[in-house]
Parts: C-alpha cells; sequence; structure tokens
C-alpha cells in the first residue's frame, strides 16, 4: 500500500518547486554581486541539472523511460569576523527521483574559530551542524564542482542514509601541523546524528511507527598530504549509535543500531593523472529484539583514473564495489534466508566519463556506468525487489553552473 | 597556501588572476610548484565546505597592483618587469 502512495506523486508541484529554487538562487546571485565589495563577506553558489536513463531498474525516479529528476541547487555565505572567528552556512536542495522532494536541507551551519599556535601549526574549533569526517569527499558531495564525476561514488557515499553521513549537530576540533615533507591534519568530534524516515526506511526496510532518540556520533580523521599537494592519505572513522523507541504497532521491541565506517583514502593529483581510491569498512550491529539482531560487516571500494586531455577536458574510468555483507558476496545465504533475489546485497559498478570545463563557472559531464547487483538501488524507486534486474546500465548527463 | 593569519594576527588576503590566465598558470607551475587545478580543487573545497575563502580573483596585473596596493595584509604575483613602486617585492624562501 505504501510504495502506491509513493508511486502517486504528480510531477507539478516538483516543477514550482523548481522554479521557485531558480527565483531564490538568482536572487542570491544578486545579493552576492551587490555586497561584494566586502571581502569579509562571501557567497558562493551552484545549480545543477541532470538527466539519467537506465535499461533496467530504476535510478532518481523513472530512468527506465529518462529523467531529469535530477536537479541539484546549493547556496552557501561565510563570514569572517577577524581573522581567527568565522560563520559559515550552506543550504542544498535536491530533487532526485521520489527520492528527495527538493525541500532546502541545512546541509551545515557552524561558528569556526582557529588560530595559529607556532608559525607552523594551528588549532581550531568548528561548532553548530558540521560536515562529517568521512573520506575525502564527504564535505563536497553535493557540489557537482566538489565531487569526481556525476555522482559521489555510491558504494562509499550512500543515498540511502544521506543524511546521517552528510553532517551533525556537535562540535568538531582540529590541529593542523606542518612538517618538513607535508602537512598533517587531525581532526576530532561528536555529537547529534540526523535521522529521519527515510534513514530507517533505508536501515530497517520500512519506516515504522516508532522512531529514533538520541543518536550519538563520533567521528575522528587524520590526514596527511604532501606540501606539493601530488599525495593525500587520510583515515576516518565515524561511529554513530542510534537508539530506536517502538511504537504501538512496531514489530520489535526498543533497542539500538550501532554503526562504525571507516575509511582508507589516497589520493595522486599528478599532470596529466588524478588518481583517488577509498576503502570503507561498514560495521552495522542491529539489537532490536527480536526481529533485527545481526551483525553485517560490510565492505566496499572504488578506484578512479581521471586523465586530463588539456585544460578544459578529460575523461575518466572508475571501478567501485560495494558487498552489504562480506562474509555472503554472492548474496547466497541472503537469498537462501530471505527468499529473495541475491543480486540485492552487491553491486559491481564500471564507470567512464568525460568532463568538459570550458571556463570557471560552466561544467559538463556525461556518464556511462556497467552495473552487476542491485545493492546500490534505493527501495522507492524499486518497490518490488524481484522485478529488479542484476545487470543494468545506466547513461547520465549533468550541466553544472556554479558562482 | 594555508597561512591565513600574519604572525601579528591581521588577516592575509590572496589575490589571484583566473585560472586560465597565463601569467597565473606560470607563477603556480613555476613558483608553488602546483598544477593550477590543484589550487582549484583545494580552494572548492574549503569553499565548499564553508572552512575557508577562495582568494579573490582580479582581471588584470594592474588590477592586482591597485588591490595590493590598497589592501592591507594582501599578497598577490606580478611578472618582474612590470614592478613599480606601487607595490613591495616579497622574497619567496
Amino acid at each position: 500500500m505504501e510504495n502506491v502512495i509513493i508511486n502517486s506523486k504528480f510531477e507539478f508541484p516538483v516543477l514550482i518547486q523548481r522554479t521557485l529554487l531558480c527565483i531564490t538562487l538568482i536572487l542570491c546571485l544578486i545579493l552576492s554581486r551587490t555586497v561584494k565589495a566586502d571581502d569579509t563577506i562571501r557567497f558562493n553558489g551552484f545549480i545543477s541539472q541532470g538527466f539519467i536513463y537506465t535499461d533496467n531498474n530504476n535510478f532518481y525516479g523513472d530512468s527506465e523511460s529518462g529523467t531529469f529528476e535530477f536537479s541539484e541547487v546549493g547556496f552557501n555565505v561565510s563570514k569572517r569576523f577577524s581573522p581567527k572567528l568565522r560563520l559559515s552556512s550552506q543550504i542544498i536542495s535536491r530533487i532526485t527521483g521520489q527520492e528527495v522532494d527538493g525541500d532546502l536541507d541545512l546541509d551545515y551551519l557552524f561558528l569556526e574559530y582557529k588560530a595559529p599556535v607556532s608559525s607552523s601549526s594551528q588549532l581550531g574549533l568548528r561548532v553548530g551542524r558540521v560536515k562529517n569526517l568521512l573520506g575525502f569527499y564527504n564535505e563536497t558531495r553535493d557540489v557537482a564542482f566538489g565531487r569526481p564525476s556525476i555522482f559521489a561514488p555510491q558504494t562509499i557515499y550512500f543515498d540511502a542514509v544521506r543524511d546521517f553521513q552528510l553532517s551533525s549537530d556537535g562540535f568538531i576540533g582540529y590541529g593542523e601541523f606542518r612538517a618538513n615533507h607535508g602537512t598533517i591534519l587531525l581532526e576530532a568530534g561528536a555529537g547529534h546524528a540526523r535521522t529521519d524516515s527515510d534513514t530507517e526506511s533505508a536501515l530497517l526496510g520500512n519506516d515504522f511507527d516508532g522512531n529514533f532518540h538520541n543518536e550519538k556520533i563520533n567521528q575522528a580523521r587524520i590526514s596527511y598530504a604532501l606540501n606539493d599537494q601530488s599525495w593525500s592519505f587520510a583515515l576516518s572513522s565515524v561511529n554513530a549509535e542510534l537508539n530506536y523507541r517502538s511504537g504501538i504497532n512496531t514489530p520489535f521491541s526498543s533497542g539500538k543500531i550501532d554503526m562504525d565506517f571507516d575509511v582508507i583514502s589516497i589520493d595522486y593529483a599528478g599532470e596529466l593523472f588524478l588518481i583517488t581510491s577509498e576503502f570503507m569498512f561498514l560495521d552495522m550491529d542491529f539489537d532490536l529484539q527480536p526481529l533485527f539482531t545481526n551483525t553485517r560487516p560490510s565492505k566496499s571500494w572504488y578506484l578512479q583514473v581521471q586523465y586530463l586531455l588539456n585544460t578544459n577536458w578529460s575523461i575518466y574510468v572508475r571501478n567501485e564495489g560495494f558487498y552489504l555483507d562480506k562474509k555472503d558476496k554472492k548474496g547466497e545465504r541472503f537469498s537462501m534466508e530471505t527468499g529473495q533475489p541475491n543480486h540485492l546485497v552487491f553491486a559491481k559498478h564500471t564507470s567512464f566519463g568525460l568532463k568538459w570545463l570550458p571556463n570557471y563557472n560552466w561544467m559538463l559531464v556525461m556518464e556511462v556506468q556497467d552495473i552487476n547487483g542491485t545493492a546500490t538501488l534505493d527501495r522507492q524507486n524499486n518497490p518490488n525487489p524481484f522485478a529488479t534486474k542484476k545487470d543494468w546500465r545506466l547513461f547520465s548527463v549533468m550541466l553544472s553552473y556554479r558562482f | 597556501m594555508h597561512l591565513q593569519v600574519w604572525p601579528d594576527g591581521s588577516a592575509v588576503t590572496v589575490f589571484v588572476l583566473a585560472d586560465r590566465n597565463a601569467i597565473h598558470q606560470k607563477f603556480t607551475k613555476s613558483q608553488l610548484r602546483f598544477f593550477p587545478y590543484q589550487l582549484r580543487r583545494s580552494w572548492d573545497k574549503q569553499v565548499f565546505s564553508g572552512t575557508g575563502d577562495a582568494p579573490i580573483v582580479v582581471k588584470n596585473i594592474q588590477q592586482m597592483k591597485e588591490r595590493v596596493a590598497e589592501t592591507v595584509g594582501s599578497i598577490g604575483y606580478v611578472p618582474t618587469n612590470l614592478l613599480d613602486e606601487q607595490v613591495k617585492k616579497l622574497e619567496v624562501e
């Protein structure tokens, strides 16, 4: 029944939302032009429109018929009160099929204080809604200019638990130390994780009548980059404890879900090649008796190589994979236990892309993905798992503008 | 490129020419030993994560000299043959 309600959404409100967002962005653009005289306040923004076609399965909407339901708009402001104190905020709105409805979303809003402690080191603190310390791209994954391809690698930057991965309400303290050959950055923080009904659907397969409460998050990242920025390395760890309070009709008792994201990131940026690779080990422990009591050790990775043809054009190829349960890579046990198709628990993507950056403001990217497995598909767009196909292709184009 | 505060506590303001400008490309490659896209990538990350500002882009060398001259604690670059008394030369170690 739930699926029928979701699918009955008609397109008109999306059009209105899109128009309103465009008007807002144009107003922001005008605003940013008029107050540019003051260097202590900066406005930046972006707008992206994508097109997606898949030969099987639905991605970000009815992509089997081709969909334009892939729009992103964002605007940020950063005010420097003094060299040490800054206030930054970004609002993002996304329309991706039936998954995200184009609401304005507060991506971050924090006060940052940083001060040098010597000529080669500084300490800082961010308080408010802060971006989570996950891999290289989490901080800018919703900005087309801040990710390596049309989609941030799906196998690590999940769409299903987006809000939860994106940012949290709390603090992050950091120290930056410059050594002979490079810079070490240590960051650590804690706070309140963001969850909503989408998080619940993604983790529990349904939006039950209970809710998450007391969602704690602890995180840390250590990064090292060589002075010439050719090589960068990072180890990040995000740990979340989501406590769940059952409702009257919830078929399990109150309990909690523990999630541990550990990411290893490596990046090489040379004159002609950019090579990026990340590995993620995700442990999920469910303690919601008697329905969810399992432990799930997931594993995912990607390796992307981008070749710069010239200043304007580049091509890239990426291989990525995700196993929901690394002890059941082919999903045989999953299929036996649940009776559902085995391909729901793994996904292997091979992507080829062409990127065109004619100037600072514009970017056009075209990408083809060949995919084996359906673990990166969302349930809302593919309500019947038996109707999904194991092998599918995804073609996408995205045009982005920024200021 | 990480320094945002001078030792006396005042702000560092950086002026650059556009990414595609030949002087910018030459300066970043020969003096900073970066590829221009690396700088842009790192500035984009700062700007869209709210953790820093990108340098201010000026239109040409004349504007570069004017802005550096009128802004306290600012730095930029100009070809040696176009240096005049408007701005001070900084020795890079």
